[in-house]
């Protein structure tokens, strides 16, 4: 550690207590990049004079909340301290008969789904589900618009945010939203900090919809070995009247998932329907575990690059048969035309391409390259680096991570 | 007067008949539903195309001149007011549905394109929009997207921001800029995310492309009375309690069925409180919600229940309770709409506090609201006849306000801040969130061109220390209501 930075350590010891500041490490890189100091502040006001003094002397921050998604964007041009979250912990209402909970950003999301388990005389939950879930917190399950299979039904954080608390790279503490889910008071800042990649504001709270859990739950599975009678299949139990809440399709295990989660009898119904019109067959409770054990993870659980991939679902079927080959493992949401595939690094260039001519976009998520993405559109870059100039003039936070270098 | 230069910039941009000057023909824009604001504006005009709108920016922005963009004109907040010397962009004449791609279930249109078009042009083919304000028949996607509209079914779907997937943008500067994208996870900050909702303050929309929906197979409506609001809303707290959403819940007191009654005789049960439960989708999944829905509001103490039999039954029910702000000019000469949400648990304290406010007055109040969300609309009763009733009124419906506000709610749930409440926001925000907007806003119209003045409190307009609304001296003078 240099002088200097021995003088930034008393100086963050003074604003949240010497004992949440720390010399840096190697398991502390953002990226390639090993920053100086680890601060965890305890509260917002604390995030805030943390940042101002990080601001005024040149410092970039990059904020953490359970460190699993550390390679999610572009690596940082610099990164001197990392703003951890940890304490930045808990519930701060829940209001059960509301279906509406404010959180801080640095609760885990499975604590979050534990302690909201607990309300008596009520069974509710935050319906995200994104990978590399274990220690993921709010805050960065936020920043990087996670999503998982539930996106099907429940959609992304950017549907399920209704409110949040952050602080600007100057100090400014702000809100927007609140904790009622029908609002349209004040701009929705909280839109632009989903998938910010914590470039706009650090984020200490966030207030949610939450969601009924389901009385009973039924699965359908498709097995084929053929990539494209899996994604027709799916296509088509879209179309039908029903409404899963996942459908999922893993490759190679060559299986759709569509799940149905409603009322014993409506769920029941409704897989019966799908087998009836489309084929599949409803799994028995025991292999709906075992099923989905053998799918839970994937395309991470393996080496490899791993990127998330977008394109009409239309495109899908045409996708599929070019990406099969190349790919290791896809696991995808056809209804929607996303989700997330595995490959051996040199075969980067060959699934990129395949994504492009299919008209869609790919994000790499692990491994080399890893990056936020593009944006062709020069009127939406301008404004988005018009934004940034705006909320952190001085480009404090996780520089360089956004699209455009921003 | 706008000077000769930028006159000319406009004709050239939108053609002569599209430009209109005439202050009598411009009368039709001087409002929208806020009806007691009242601003002319300079000049308006009826582009055609993105490239119009973007030239009309452009020749404004050219010339330090506000612009106002304005669809149908059905706001209830005054978001669509002109600015005195400024120009209005009226979006009427860009009404075509461009594209219909059934296999991506996306349609995209222009923004004149009204609510109802949308779902009219797809239910043919088993798809609806679901976003439906009650003044859908009129009330345009372009309004939809700068207002984030909702309506009674958004308990279940959500708001027009759940729809919206991308958007061509006329930015305050005239650029055209391509927001979102018809392939999701498009990459950078969700610029179309803070557009929606932003009450045209941050730039145009001129082709939206939106999500529709599989039309469910089976919908259910039940009318359930109740002999006090209370009882009411103890049923909704147990049918979310049950786990079950509604694709609707709504309530009405006493006063807004009579008034509902009087014009759409729709056979509404004479009672203190009326429910509207609505469920839907597949056929056996409603048909149980349907009975939970009968004995849990039984079990509140519903004096009568009723399901709809059929189509026809269903439209009466929902037409009575859309026609309630209409209605109210049977049993009142004036009215003024409240707007305010809470928390649905605090529905018996805020509706309480309603009743008292209203006999403290001496004015009636009738309620109407979205129960399920907890978006409130009281209707203030009074007659400009009578000396300062108008402006107690309104002093009335801003304590209402208050209430929500203390109760965890929000000021506005659906009609938006607009010119009407903007010196309320700082009763909602701090000062810090409320600057961390208007750099946002500055991030996108650095000159404060584009609809000015509406959705953040300004000094000029809310002065030093905000205060409470004060009633336009037209409404004082009893020369016009609002809506």
């Amino acid at each position: 550690m240099t002088v200097s930075m021995a003088q930034e350590l008393r100086l963050f010891a003074e604003l949240v207590g010497a004992e949440h500041v720390r010399t840096a490490d190697a398991g502390d890189r953002v990226g390639g990049v090993v920053p100086s100091l680890v601060v965890a502040p305890a509260d917002e006001l604390e995030v805030a004079s943390v940042l101002s003094a990080a601001g005024a002397r040149g410092l970039a921050v990059v904020a953490r909340g359970g460190g699993t998604k550390m390679d999610w964007g572009a690596l940082p041009e610099r990164c001197d301290v990392v703003l951890s979250t940890e304490r930045i912990e808990g519930i701060v209402d829940h209001e059960p008969a509301d279906l509406v909970c404010v959180v801080r950003a640095g609760t885990t999301l499975d604590s979050l789904q534990e302690r909201l388990a607990a309300a008596r005389g009520f069974r509710q939950r935050l319906m995200l589900d994104p990978p590399q879930g274990a220690g993921a917190t709010i805050g960065g399950v936020v920043a990087t618009a996670a999503s998982g299979p539930l996106r099907t039904r429940f959609g992304t954080p950017r549907d399920l945010v209704i409110g949040a608390g952050f602080v600007l790279s100057d100090g400014t503490v702000g809100r927007s939203g609140g904790k009622v889910v029908k609002n349209v008071a004040g701009f929705d800042v909280a839109k632009l900090l989903v998938g910010s990649l914590g470039t706009l504001a650090v984020i200490t709270e966030v207030a949610f919809r939450l969601h009924p859990l389901p009385a009973a739950s039924r699965t359908v599975v498709l097995q084929s070995r053929w990539a494209t009678e899996l994604s027709e299949f799916a296509t088509r139990v879209g179309r039908l009247q029903v409404t899963p809440s996942v459908v999922d399709l893993h490759w190679p295990q060559g299986v759709v998932l569509a799940r149905f989660d409603s009322s014993e009898l409506g769920a029941t119904s409704q897989a019966e329907r799908v087998v009836r019109e489309l084929g599949g067959r409803i799994l028995a409770d025991d292999e709906v575990s075992a099923l989905t054990a053998a799918v839970a993870g994937s395309p991470w659980s393996g080496s490899g690059l791993v990127a998330a991939v977008a394109l009409l679902p239309s495109r899908l079927g045409e996708f599929l048969s070019s990406l099969s080959a190349t790919c290791d493992a896809l696991a995808l949401r056809p209804l929607l035309g996303t989700g997330e595939v595995r490959f051996a690094p040199e075969a980067l260039t060959a699934v990129t391409t395949a994504v492009r001519a299919a008209g869609g976009r790919l994000m790499v998520r692990r491994g080399a390259a890893t990056g936020p993405g593009d944006v062709d559109d020069e009127a939406a870059l301008d404004l988005m680096r018009s934004v940034k100039r705006q909320l952190d003039p001085t480009r404090t936070l996780s520089p360089g991570r956004q699209v455009g270098g921003i | 007067m706008l000077e000769a230069g930028l006159l000319e910039h406009l004709r050239a941009a939108v053609g002569d008949d599209g430009l209109i000057t005439a202050p009598a023909a411009m009368q039709t824009y001087a409002c929208d539903g806020l009806t007691g604001r009242r601003v002319s504006p300079a000049a308006v005009v009826l582009p055609v195309s993105t490239e119009q709108v973007a030239q009309a920016v452009r020749a404004c922005a050219e010339a330090n001149v506000p612009f106002v963009a304005r669809g149908a004109g059905t706001g209830l907040s005054g978001g669509a007011l002109p600015v005195a010397d400024g120009v209005v962009i009226g979006l009427s004449r860009m009404r075509a549905i461009l594209d219909i791609d059934l296999e991506n279930l996306q349609v995209t249109v222009q923004p004149g394109v009204t609510n109802l078009e949308v779902s009219k042009a797809v239910r043919p083919l088993g798809y609806f929009y679901a976003p439906d304000p009650s003044s859908q028949q009129v009330c345009t996607i372009g309004g939809n997207v700068a207002e984030n509209s909702g309506g009674a079914h958004c308990l279940k779907y959500g708001f027009t921001t759940h729809h919206v997937v991308a958007a061509t943008f006329v930015t305050a500067h005239g650029q055209v800029a391509h927001l979102g994208g018809s392939v999701r996870d498009a990459s950078g900050y969700d610029l179309l995310g803070v557009v929606i909702g932003s009450e045209g303050t941050l730039g145009i929309v001129t082709e939206v492309t939106l999500r529709i929906v599989r039309v469910p197979e089976s919908t259910e409506t039940v009318l359930a009375a109740f002999s006090t609001m209370g009882d009411a809303g103890e049923a909704v707290s147990r049918i979310i309690a049950a786990g079950i959403t509604p694709a609707a819940i709504e309530m009405m007191d006493r006063l807004a069925i009579q008034a509902c009654e009087e014009i759409v005789h729709a056979g509404y049960p004479d009672c203190g409180a009326a429910l509207i439960v609505e469920l839907d989708g597949p056929a056996v999944e409603a048909g149980e919600f349907l009975r939970q829905v009968l004995d849990i509001c039984t079990a509140s103490g519903a004096t009568e229940t009723r399901v709809a039999a059929g189509e026809a039954e269903r439209a009466l029910i929902w037409k009575a309770r859309k026609a309630a702000f209409a209605s109210m000019g049977r049993i009142s000469p004036s009215y003024y709409v409240q707007d305010g949400v809470i928390p649905r648990t605090r529905l018996r304290d805020v509706l309480e506090s309603i009743t008292a406010l209203s006999s403290g007055y001496g004015l009636r109040v009738a309620n109407v609201f979205h129960a399920g969300d907890g978006n409130l609309h009281p209707l203030v009763l009074y007659d400009n006849s009578e000396p300062g009733e108008g402006a107690r009124a309104l002093e009335l419906a801003g304590l209402i306000l208050q209430s929500c506000i203390a109760a965890g709610g929000s000021i506005t749930g659906e009609h938006g801040v607009g010119s009407d409440k903007a010196c309320y926001m700082p009763k909602m925000f701090s000062p810090g969130s409320i600057a961390v907007m208007g750099r946002v806003r500055d991030a996108f119209d650095s000159s404060d061109l584009c609809n000015p003045g509406k959705a953040l409190p300004t000094p000029r307009l809310c002065g030093e220390v905000p205060g409470m609304y004060r009633p336009h001296a037209i409404e004082m003078a009893g020369l016009a209501e609002r809506l």
